[in-house]
């Protein structure tokens, strides 16, 4: 019976051992927000990027701010609706059809490649978008004016 | 067309639309700088326990598509909407705007007016409300709706934040309708010269907790000056003031107005006044599934001289429905009500399929 201890302290190790292995094997991402190196917007917090995401207007300037939608990488999509939208994907879209029978705005372009992504990054100013931080780094004509969201992705 | 034949017709056609959907990865037609939607829908409602000198059928099948399109390019906006159905077609939105600072905009054109909340929350989009049908008092005015649904002239709205939360505002000036063959007759955009309109002015005002959230408080006024010669008057003066709440806190979803309306008859001493309410309580079960609710009542109607116009409005009613979300913005509802108009009572069954294209 004596031997029950010891085996219930080597089953717990061992558990703690396979949960440490988990959370290592996860590198921690950082989502920001983006837009073009030319854009004439410096910054915009999650608070301001959220509403803009919902169909709240922002100008800067005389400029309409357009949100594109980044959905190239299935845990973007996710961490996107999740962590920022707070919604399912099919009540975001509803919100958003919504928003365009009552007030006549515009729904955001969707992207699921992201180079097309960029480029419409850098061809319109008045673009934003969100994507890892990562891939910031990697493409030039681009720049990061804030974070949304930093974690390990499940 | 016998009944089963309007069924079987039915059938095919939610079959082949359901089909036709989804087939389609993406909805909606999407155009440079603007969008253009359709909402179509068929209903079939039943009616039990008329009485035998009743005008209502027992049975009804109806038909329709909604088209919207919007245009933005700069500060300027096009948006328009066109309803047809089995019993009319018409261009039930044509306004254009300029977008003034951030977050205001003046409109000119016909739109819908601001009275209450739900006239400018689901407009004529069938898939967008939970339920089949709006609550009696707000119904459209060729639907024998008697409150001024659409006004053509100016809107101004806007809304500005404070600490995260929001104070909006609708102003509205423009004609109403007139009251011919039995009904209102909103201003028509394809004839602006036919009929007979006076002034309509409304102004709405409302508080967000969340700033552009879906929860809402507010109150409303609107006066109207009716020209009603079909209904042996000069003249109806018609004032409706109220309040309102719209409140989510999912899985919850709350929407209800207060109505008070008070009418003078111009060429004579005839007035009235009388109260409504509505209170439609929603549970999104999960995405697929809700159900929902509604109390409708109207207090001190007796004798209402303008009410008396209306013969066919509904004072009270208690109903209840399922709504069945499906393949891609595709629903099912079914309801169940208990009706009760100034001459009868009686049970209606309602079922519908929308959807957006």
């Amino acid at each position: 019976m004596k031997y029950d201890r010891y085996i219930k302290i080597l089953l717990f190790c061992f558990f703690c051992l396979i949960s440490l292995c988990q959370l290592n094997a996860q590198p921690i991402r950082t989502i920001v927000v983006v837009n073009g190196s030319n854009s004439p917007i410096t910054s915009l917090s999650q608070t301001e990027f959220r509403r803009l995401y919902l169909g709240v207007p922002v100008r800067v300037g005389n400029q309409r701010v357009k949100p594109l939608i980044n959905y190239s990488d299935a845990d973007i999509e996710k961490l996107f609706l999740q962590k920022i939208i707070f919604m399912s994907k099919k009540k975001y879209e509803q919100k958003i059809l919504s928003n365009v029978y009552r007030f006549g705005e515009m729904r955001p372009d969707k992207y699921s490649d992201v180079d097309l992504l960029i480029n419409e990054l850098k061809r319109s100013p008045d673009t934003v978008t969100y994507l890892w931080q990562d891939q910031v780094d990697k493409y030039e004509g681009i720049k990061s004016i804030g974070i949304l969201w930093t974690g390990q992705t499940e | 067309m016998g009944n089963k034949k309007l069924i079987a017709s039915n059938f095919y056609t939610l079959l082949f639309a359901s089909l036709f959907i989804y087939s389609k990865s993406s909805y909606c037609f999407e155009i440079p700088n603007g969008e253009f939607i359709v909402l179509p829908y068929l209903e079939a409602i039943y009616n039990t326990d008329l009485d035998s000198n009743s005008n209502l059928p027992d049975d009804e099948y109806l038909y329709g598509i909604d088209f919207f399109s919007t245009f933005e390019k700069g500060r300027f906006r096009f948006l328009g909407e066109a309803l047809v159905s089995k019993h009319e077609q018409e261009i039930e939105r044509l306004q254009i705007s300029w977008a003034i600072g951030n977050y205001d905009r003046i409109w000119i054109g016909r739109f819908h007016n601001p009275i209450g909340f739900w006239n400018t929350l689901y407009h004529h989009g069938d898939y967008f409300e939970a339920s089949i049908r709006r609550p009696a008092i707000i119904e459209f005015e060729d639907e024998g709706g008697f409150l001024p649904m659409h006004i053509g002239g100016l809107l101004y709205e806007g809304s500005y934040e404070r600490n995260n939360s929001g104070i909006g505002y609708r102003f509205a000036l423009g004609a109403g309708p007139e009251f011919e063959d039995g009904e209102l007759e909103p201003w028509d955009t394809i004839h602006p010269g036919s009929g007979e309109h006076d002034i309509s002015t409304a102004f709405n005002l409302y508080y967000e907790p969340v700033w552009y959230g879906e929860t809402k408080y507010g109150l409303y006024a609107n006066y109207t000056v009716i020209p009603a010669e079909d209904s042996g008057h000069d003249e109806i003066e018609l004032l409706v003031s109220g309040l309102y709440a719209n409140w989510l806190s999912e899985p919850w979803y709350v929407i209800g107005t207060f109505f008070y309306t008070h009418t003078d008859f111009n060429d004579s001493s005839d007035h009235g006044s009388f109260i409504n309410m509505y209170i439609q309580p929603e549970y999104m079960v999960d995405d697929t599934w809700t159900l929902y609710g509604r109390i409708e009542t109207t207090l001190s109607e007796d004798n209402d001289p303008y009410l008396a116009l209306f013969p066919e409005f509904i004072e009270d009613r208690v109903l209840g429905g399922i709504r069945f979300d499906f393949l891609r913005q595709n629903a099912l509802k079914l309801e169940i009500s208990g009706n009760r108009t100034n001459n009868e009572d009686f049970f209606r069954i309602n079922l519908q399929w929308s959807a957006v294209f």
